[in-house]
């Protein structure tokens, strides 16, 4: 590793530690270049700032308002997925089944019994 | 993980899909909030561009492939176009965020510190916004949030010496335009 390429690791490694604030080593160790752009680096760090709280709660409030929304609109479009689903039950479609078997049996055995009196 | 449904579990993997989400949004929200304000010089602006991003990130979300790219990436990968086109409809290149120098300037016991903080401040920002796209998203990227230069390669599609490269050129790039600055 050459003289300019030590360099660059010193210097990415500090940069990292600036970026994520924390506390620099002595620095009198650092020669004049990586100190300044240290400097540069912990000043750049102080720029972002962090959201609100209020700002943070609002934002999630709107999403899950919107959540919401299309819930109510996924269901509107397809139909009430609880209500198709209790449709598509074995149980419930034999119990319909059974009492149109039972329907039809006993038209069949009406119209014998009108034929036959 | 988030996109394995059939017709069938639809509703009940969208549900996963929207509680996954909630939980990427309290961990993602500050980081997207920190990189855009490191961007936009006006608070409310960073505000309505930060909803924008999660609103898009809410409404893509089922596409997410977790396989493909991780959500860091994703969601930072959203955040940069979405501060893009905002520029691209604003046409201001440059972001110097006044207020934020009213605040760091604070702790400056003097008139005259406060104002030379600020200046210097003002100037640097302004030699970030004269960067080229790719230093000025190496330089977001790594001091908004403190990224590591993997993630940074990841969401720029560079390697990660790469990365490395373009952050040591960048800081002295702007170390010397600064002293040049300062010397004028």
């Amino acid at each position: 590793m050459n003289k300019k390429q030590q360099k660059d690791k010193q210097l990415l490694e500090n940069i990292d530690k600036a970026a994520a604030g924390e506390k620099l080593p002595d620095e009198s160790g650092l020669d004049k270049d990586t100190r300044a752009a240290l400097e540069l680096s912990r000043e750049m760090s102080s720029w972002p700032k962090s959201p609100s709280k209020e700002f943070k709660a609002q934002l999630k409030a709107d999403l899950t308002h919107r959540v919401v929304e299309q819930q109510k609109q996924d269901l509107s479009k397809r139909g009430d997925p609880e209500y198709r689903n209790f449709l598509r039950r074995p149980a419930w479609q034999f119990t319909i089944a059974g009492f149109g078997a039972l329907i039809i049996a006993a038209i069949i055995f009406l119209i014998v019994y009108l034929v036959n009196r | 993980m988030f996109n394995i449904g059939t017709r069938k579990n639809e509703k009940k993997v969208s549900d996963a899909n929207r509680e996954a989400f909630a939980e990427l949004y309290e961990q993602f929200m500050p980081k997207v909030y920190r990189y855009v304000t490191f961007r936009i010089r006006d608070e409310h602006m960073a505000q309505d561009l930060t909803a924008a991003v999660f609103e898009k990130a809410f409404a893509k979300f089922d596409g997410f492939n977790p396989q493909k790219a991780s959500f860091s990436t994703w969601i930072f990968t959203i955040a940069r176009n979405t501060v893009i086109d905002h520029y691209r409809v604003y046409r201001k290149h440059e972001d110097v965020v006044s207020d934020v120098e009213a605040k760091a300037t604070a702790q400056y016991p003097s008139p005259e510190e406060e104002a030379i903080r600020a200046e210097n401040t003002r100037k640097l920002r302004q030699f970030v916004s004269q960067l080229n796209k790719r230093e000025q998203e190496a330089i977001v990227l790594k001091y908004s949030n403190g990224m590591s230069n993997r993630e940074i390669a990841q969401i720029l599609n560079l390697t990660e010496s790469n990365v490395g490269s373009i952050l040591c050129r960048t800081i002295r790039k702007l170390r010397k335009s600064f002293l040049e600055w300062q010397n004028e």
